[in-house]
């Protein structure tokens, strides 16, 4: 059945490639997009990202669907124009959510950055009802072998988060991101705890204080001060102290950086933290 | 009637000279003597087949003649009551010990022979080599108290001699009784029943009469080889060996198989002599070796080579090994086969300590440890019947123990094959790689499922060497059959997981497996993982053939989208036969809709030129 139905589908749109409208407005990007130049694909691709027309996000669904090529770099930095990445770039703006099962398809493709595309391009669909296959689709990525994805997951997390998007599960997250930076990953949790990083976060990097980087943990920290409903109070000094207890450029950058923002004022950790600064 | 007479006087004197010639022999390696003579096979195997003794030397108690280490010498030990006889202290043994009636005879230093008496280990003779350093020396044997050698002269760096001299030496006198000069190489000898047997000019095995030294038969036995046009074509089996035992007189080649000298060699073709012979798929330098190869001196010495060789015993009557069994050695483990199809039986691991020498015995086999530990084993089934310590360091032993069978108490039973099998693999040391991957290979043809998950262990464990992993995978793919198939699956339904750190091992491996088995149950956990982003490409490839070989075609979706989506991946661009081979099973399974895939894939810019081009040809071939 379902390959009964890909057929009739596919049938269809090579019937459109073929045979278009004559007076299609899409026309021209049409044209750009099944050319031979993929500077002018890629372009093409990126004017119907932010048309509104309608058709247009549906010929960028079938140009995806029926196969594009991703960047093949001969030499450092000479690269061909990255038509696949163009194409999942411009379908996320129009957040649709008809573009899931797709995008599903392409987060699975053997291209890692294409796959951290089709993620990002996920995790901006707004609407509630496929909240699920978002949040599904956020976990496999968060497990990804390749960092690029990984980061990618970690930004849809920060994102829906910030955004206040519907989110099931988002109690376990701040798990696995912490699982993550005990694998070794400081990339992505870093991304992500900035978000959803509580007490067991400050908890955790306070423990491991000496086997995760200087970085890292300033920059983790650095985020969840900032944070206006993160607390309480006691837990942020406590922070406060851990910053000012590591040696390095980055811990001394988190404690300015509270001190010149702090997300509440008449806070103790916020007086603690100039303390620091002015010693 | 006078005359009449006297005709028939000179016809019966004529008769009898050439019977008492013929008996007699002639002077040995004359080109122009006859090759597998019925007359003379058949006198050499009426003589052979005189019952001798199967315990060489005169006490009739099985003993071993060992050179022994720390300090060098010589130790004559009495298996049976677990005693030292004697021992002399020798610096420059250089040969293994041949053991006669009276007398041990070895090498001393590279030009003299020593015979010693038996009973005291006191030197009876010594006999010195005519061409001194020059000597090359090919190897000794006694029959009775009678020595039989082979050497020449080596001058010029040649790789084998223009000619070599066989020589008796007489026991009682350590004088030469005879000696014989062949113009071409000859072998070591073998000597029993009053004759002397030797390799000559590597296709021919001479037979000399012991007391005159005269040719008393020659043999050369043809096998069928392939030809480089592919047809086959008859070739003489190179003669490498002779050995003289108390059930026969063998010959033949160490890599070949054995040869019992009987009637039926005048036949002079393979097929219809009495022939041993094992199958065994070798591996790097485990070997199957049935002898030491009599034509390099470097064999007269203990060696290596005897660490690695093929224990056996010929059947009583006809073709084959006795109980069809043949136990091949490598250092300190041994492999029981049955030998005629080449499976593996048992497996032995001597623990710690390198074993040294070894010799089958009749039922058992008898071994001995470089730390001075005998053993004795069942040879059908590797179970330790009987073992016996001394405190000797040995170099090399020669056993003359032949039926010995010591009172068994409770045999120590040989654990099964796999529990073997799992601890030779896990052997620490990397000198024994060879071992561990000779032992792999022989699994093919053992049946069960736990086995299939041995291996995938194996092929699994990254801590295991590469080489050890990837024979692992072949025998797996080789031997894969349904009972296997639950195994294989559930190796699938691993997952590729960053957080937990896990990640399917041996996809490829076991793809090749499914695709052999050719069940259709395994096609949809094969599509999983062809669609999985991060199966690696070899896999892949080994993927896509096996769910062609499976021949289901509810891959002509999957198949057909994954074209779609790599047809312009550069990433594909070295991997293309990939991306044929799928478009060609679409070509071939699929209907309307896969050939208007097929052709938009071929005409589409975007699409790999190779891919291109394979398809425009293809679609040009099959249009409706």
């Amino acid at each position: 059945m379902k390959s009964l139905l890909f057929s009739l589908s596919l049938l269809l749109t090579l019937g459109m490639v073929r045979v278009s409208a004559h007076a299609d407005p899409l026309d021209a990007d049409r044209a750009a997009l099944w050319g031979k130049d993929l500077d002018q694909a890629v372009k093409a691709a990126q004017r119907l990202g932010k048309a509104r027309r309608d058709g247009a996000l549906d010929l960028l669904l079938e140009t995806l669907k029926l196969g594009a090529p991703t960047s093949v770099c001969q030499e450092r930095g000479k690269c061909t124009p990255n038509l696949a990445e163009a194409l999942v770039k411009a379908i996320g703006e129009h957040q649709s959510p008809s573009a899931l099962g797709l995008l599903e398809v392409v987060a699975s493709h053997r291209n890692a950055k294409l796959r951290a595309e089709a993620v990002r391009a996920i995790g901006v669909l707004r609407e509630p009802k496929i909240a699920r296959r978002v949040q599904e689709a956020t976990r496999k990525a968060l497990a990804d072998s390749d960092v690029q994805v990984r980061m990618a997951a970690a930004w849809v997390v920060a994102h829906r988060t910030k955004e206040k998007l519907p989110m099931p599960e988002s109690d376990k997250l701040e798990g696995t991101l912490l699982a993550l930076l005990e694998r070794g990953d400081t990339v992505a949790p870093t991304i992500g705890l900035a978000a959803v990083g509580g007490y067991n976060t400050a908890r955790f990097l306070a423990v491991n204080i000496k086997k995760i980087p200087e970085r890292t943990v300033a920059e983790i920290y650095r985020a969840l001060l900032v944070r206006n409903d993160f607390g309480p109070d006691p837990i942020r000094q406590w922070i406060v102290i851990s910053l000012a207890g590591l040696k390095g450029q980055h811990a001394t950058e988190a404690l300015a950086n509270y001190a010149a923002n702090p997300p509440t004022p008449g806070l103790k950790s916020v007086a603690m933290a100039n303390e620091f600064m002015e010693k | 009637m006078r005359r009449i007479q006297h005709t028939f006087v000179i016809g019966f004197l004529l008769l009898g000279s050439t019977i008492a010639i013929s008996a007699c022999g002639e002077e040995p390696f004359r080109v122009s003597h006859p090759t597998n003579s019925p007359g003379e096979i058949k006198r050499v195997a009426r003589r052979l087949d005189r019952a001798t003794p199967a315990i060489r030397n005169s006490t009739g108690r099985p003993m071993a003649f060992m050179v022994a280490t720390r300090p060098r010498g010589i130790v004559a030990y009495d298996l049976e009551s677990g005693k030292v006889l004697w021992r002399k202290e020798i610096a420059d043994t250089s040969s293994k010990i041949v053991v006669g009636r009276n007398h041990i005879f070895h090498r001393k230093g590279s030009t003299v022979l020593q015979a010693r008496h038996l009973a005291t280990g006191e030197v009876a003779w010594e006999y010195t080599l005519q061409y001194g350093n020059a000597t090359e020396f090919y190897g000794m044997d006694a029959d009775g108290d009678d020595l039989y050698f082979v050497a020449t002269e080596m001058t010029g760096g040649r790789m084998y001699a223009r000619f070599a001299d066989i020589v008796k030496v007489d026991a009682a006198t350590g004088r030469v009784a005879w000696k014989k000069r062949a113009n071409g190489p000859l072998g070591a000898p073998a000597a029993r029943s009053g004759m002397v047997f030797v390799p000559y000019r590597f296709q021919y095995l001479t037979v000399l009469d012991g007391k005159t030294g005269m040719e008393i038969a020659r043999a050369k036995v043809q096998h069928p080889v392939k030809t480089s046009s592919g047809g086959t074509r008859s070739s003489p089996i190179l003669v490498n060996f002779a050995w003289a035992t108390s059930h026969g007189l063998f010959f033949g080649n160490d890599a070949v198989g054995a040869i019992r000298f009987s009637d039926r060699v005048e036949s002079g073709n393979r097929s219809e002599v009495d022939f041993a012979g094992i199958s065994l798929k070798e591996q790097r330098s485990v070997n199957a070796r049935y002898f030491w190869d009599g034509y390099k001196p470097s064999m007269v010495a203990y060696t290596a080579i005897d660490r690695n060789l093929l224990l056996w015993r010929f059947a009583e009557s006809g073709s084959g090994f006795e109980s069809d069994s043949a136990v091949l050695q490598y250092y300190r483990y041994f492999f029981g086969f049955e030998a005629s199809t080449g499976t593996l039986r048992w497996a032995y691991m001597h623990p710690a300590t390198e074993v040294v020498s070894s010799a089958h015995i009749g039922k058992r086999i008898i071994y001995v440890s470089r730390e001075g530990r005998f053993v004795m084993l069942d040879s059908l089934t590797g179970d330790k019947v009987w073992e016996q310590d001394t405190d000797i360091r040995i170099h090399g032993v020669t056993f003359d123990a032949h039926g010995f069978n010591p009172p068994v108490g409770k045999a120590e039973k040989n654990p099964p094959l796999l529990d073997v099998l799992k601890d030779v693999i896990r052997e620490p040391d990397p000198q024994f790689q060879d071992a561990k991957i000779f032992a792999l290979s022989q699994l093919v043809k053992v049946k069960g499922a736990e086995l299939s998950d041995i291996l995938l262990k194996i092929v699994n464990d990254t801590r295991t060497e590469v080489e050890v992993r990837r024979v692992a995978g072949e025998v797996l793919v080789e031997r894969a059959n349904a009972d296997s198939l639950s195994i294989f699956l559930r190796a699938l339904e691993g997952r590729y997981d960053f957080l937990s750190g896990t990640a399917p091992q041996g996809v490829g491996i076991i793809a090749k497996a499914l695709g052999r088995i050719g069940s259709k149950e395994a096609v949809p956990a094969l599509l999983a993982h062809l669609q999985e982003p991060q199966t690696p490409y070899s896999a892949l490839e080994d993927i896509v053939t096996a769910l062609i070989q499976i021949g289901d075609k509810q891959v002509v979706w999957p198949f057909s989208q994954f074209l779609l989506t790599y047809r312009g991946e550069s990433d594909f661009a070295n991997r293309i036969n990939l991306l044929t081979s799928m478009a060609k099973t679409l070509i071939d399974w699929g209907g309307r809709a896969e050939r208007q895939v097929l052709t938009f894939v071929a005409e589409d810019h975007h699409t790999l030129p190779q891919l291109r081009e394979y398809l425009s040809r293809e679609l040009g071939k099959t249009a409706p």
